[in-house]
């Protein structure tokens, strides 16, 4: 079988070009060690630097990338819908309006919660704002059938969202503002070393949970009645795949900010490559395309210029044209 | 010993669809499920397949209540082919094929000799080997049903149930998916039960129809149903012709031309009968006098290549 073949090249191709990623981003920057990089390990301050920015930087670049990808596979398998997304559809509203009251409630309600609790711990409160996004769109998108119609409603929920951020905005100072603006245009960076282990961690947890939904996934992708026949218990799966989804966009989305087009992009870039949709390895082949973009975009961003380009900036410039070509060309492969 | 059985049973998804029923489908059984549209057949196959739950009544499978049966042991009883097809990007025919196996496989969905074997024989027996490697979406809708019903067939159950396997189809592939079920019912001694809308076919295969008429379930054989009268007379606008076992639109107003034809030649005898049907004509004596000579008509001395030039003649 070729494309059996394809799916195993890709998946051994993968690895090797994450850790050339991974060396790349961790060389960047201006700080370079005290007699070249042989001597890495003997220069203290260095390592402190090394450490508690680029390596944390470059973890959670890499977990944000593995996160997103998986999260985008599970949405686009269980809605059955080639444009499903956790920033298309939205989820990452949720999380925003949990940080925007938490950011500016100390102007709003005299009270600062966020000045109180570590970022680990809000993390578990955004996760509950993806978690009613996704309820939200599950219940709303059961009443459309067409496949874009998901896609308007998850517009119109981030829309009605955006409005309540507004509101919140208007009433709240100038210097908590910033904050905001800097949280939302996404990026590594500002993850402490802790904060990307955490991530790791919860992100690799997780991503072994939905490879176990594999078997259910692959049957879901009949349809959910045939999948009923077949002995699946769609309301488990369901709520698996909505409770692991809320817990990446949520817990990714407070610690790097609304990362977009990773989730959407990363299972179609595999599936392209190997013509394959097998959740075996579509899961594992997601995660990784993920974890390269987010790699790539984090280097593109220090490397290209003197000044930090912010990731949505890169990801939105680069990530709707390849949706459009998606668009294009399943379009043509449909006329043939 | 009767495999599936109802008793009593009123199903509907919220509303009653039906007066209380009772049946029961035995093994080996080839049934078909007939009734007008909107009158309940695919929520009576959902029922019967324990997708939802009847009203009122009960639905049995081996006399124990299918709600009580877990989902994974049915569908090792229970295979279905619904009228929804998957039209996801990048499936092949054979990952669906695999798919049917999927209740007797382990976490890693391994196949071992025994489920590749059952692929092999089932494709084989459906014939769609040739297209294990191909795309669905590259399918036709002939090639797409088969390979469907070859995974309910690789699902390995005593029970297949269909819900308008033909729907969609050509002459030609409604009428091979429709000998291919009876195929599969005898060659292993399945139980078949499949909706399907075309009589003319259905009454020449199938020993029991079950009709969903009037908020009850008729079982019967296609030729009591002839006799009782409650098909094949269905529709106002059609005639049943008896001698044909055939339909024929009500006659409306339309010309009559008297015309007496005589030939030796079987076949344009048959088809000139039909064409008499069609148009109205009255075949009668004393009319004018058509022959079939050589591959040629003949009105009198007036000569037509065809049917259709004399029907322009006859009806100006």
């Amino acid at each position: 079988m070729v494309s059996d073949n394809k799916v195993k090249l890709m998946i051994g191709l993968l690895p090797i070009l994450i850790i050339l990623l991974v060396g790349v981003d961790l060389s960047l920057g201006e700080m370079t060690p005290a007699g070249g990089w042989a001597h890495i390990f003997s220069d203290s301050d260095f390592m402190v630097v090394f450490i508690n920015i680029r390596l944390a930087r470059v973890i959670s670049a890499f977990a944000a990338g593995i996160g997103l990808g998986v999260c985008g596979i599970l949405m686009q398998s269980f809605f059955r819908n080639p444009l499903a997304g956790p920033y298309v559809l939205g989820v990452h509203t949720g999380p925003m309006v949990m940080m925007a009251l938490l950011l500016l409630g100390g102007d709003i309600f005299g009270q600062n919660f966020f000045a109180e609790s570590s970022r680990i711990g809000i993390s578990f409160i955004c996760t509950l704002g993806s978690f009613a996004i996704l309820m939200l769109l599950l219940t709303l998108g059961r009443k459309f059938s067409s496949k874009s119609s998901l896609l308007i409603i998850g517009l119109l929920l981030s829309q009605m969202v955006s409005g309540f951020i507004n509101i919140l905005v208007g009433m709240s100072k100038a210097e908590n503002l910033k904050s905001l603006t800097l949280w939302n245009l996404g990026g590594f960076e500002r993850t402490v070393f802790r904060e990307s282990l955490f991530l790791l961690i919860v992100v690799l947890f997780l991503s072994l949970l939905s490879f176990i939904l594999s078997k259910r996934l692959n049957i879901l992708l009949l349809g959910e009645r045939y999948s009923v026949t077949l002995g699946v218990n769609l309301k488990k799966v369901k709520y698996l795949v909505i409770v692991i989804s809320a817990c990446f966009v949520g817990i990714i989305t407070t610690l790097c900010g609304p990362i977009s087009f990773i989730g959407i992009i990363s299972p179609h870039i595999f599936r392209r490559l190997t013509l394959c949709s097998n959740h075996y390895y579509l899961i594992p082949g997601s995660a990784m395309v993920g974890a390269c973009l987010a790699l790539s975009a984090d280097i593109i961003g220090q490397a290209l210029t003197s000044f930090y380009i912010p990731l949505n900036g890169i990801l939105g410039v680069i990530g709707v044209p390849l949706i459009f070509f998606y668009l294009f060309e399943t379009r043509e492969a449909k006329w043939q | 010993m009767a495999m599936i059985s109802g008793e009593n049973l009123v199903f509907g998804h919220d509303k009653a669809l039906n007066n209380p029923i009772s049946f029961s489908l035995k093994e080996g059984d080839f049934v078909c499920l007939m009734g007008d549209n909107g009158v309940g057949k695919s929520t009576f196959i959902e029922t019967l397949a324990g997708m939802i739950a009847p009203l009122r009544g009960a639905v049995k499978l081996n006399n124990h209540l299918l709600g009580n049966i877990g989902a994974h042991e049915k569908a090792k009883k229970i295979a279905l082919v619904l009228t929804e097809r998957p039209s996801i990007d990048f499936l092949r025919v054979s990952d669906i094929l695999k798919m049917g196996r999927s209740p007797y496989l382990d976490f890693f969905s391994r196949l071992m000799d025994e489920d590749l074997h059952i692929i092999e024989q089932k494709s084989k027996f459906v014939g769609i080997e040739h297209l294990k490697n191909k795309f669905f979406n590259e399918l036709s809708d002939g090639q797409k049903q088969r390979v469907m019903i070859a995974r309910a067939l690789i699902q390995d159950t005593p029970i297949l149930i269909l819900d308008e396997p033909t729907s969609f189809l050509d002459f030609k592939a409604t009428a091979d998916i429709l000998i291919l079920l009876k195929k599969i019912s005898v060659e292993f001694k399945k139980t078949v039960l499949f909706s399907c809308h075309d009589w003319n076919f259905v009454s020449k295969i199938c020993p029991h129809i079950w009709l969903l008429n009037d908020k009850n379930l008729i079982t019967s054989s296609p030729e009591d149903l002839g006799m009782s009268g409650l098909f094949p007379n269905l529709s106002p606008a059609l005639d049943f012709d008896m001698s044909s076992f055939n339909y024929w639109p009500r006659e409306g107003q339309s010309s009559f031309i008297e015309v007496n034809f005589f030939t030796e030649n079987e076949k344009a005898n048959l088809w000139f009968q039909h064409f008499c049907r069609r148009n109205n004509i009255k075949r009668d004596p004393a009319g004018k006098r058509l022959s079939y000579v050589d591959d040629c008509w003949y009105l009198e001395n007036e000569s037509f290549k065809d049917l259709r030039s004399l029907e322009k003649a006859l009806l100006k």
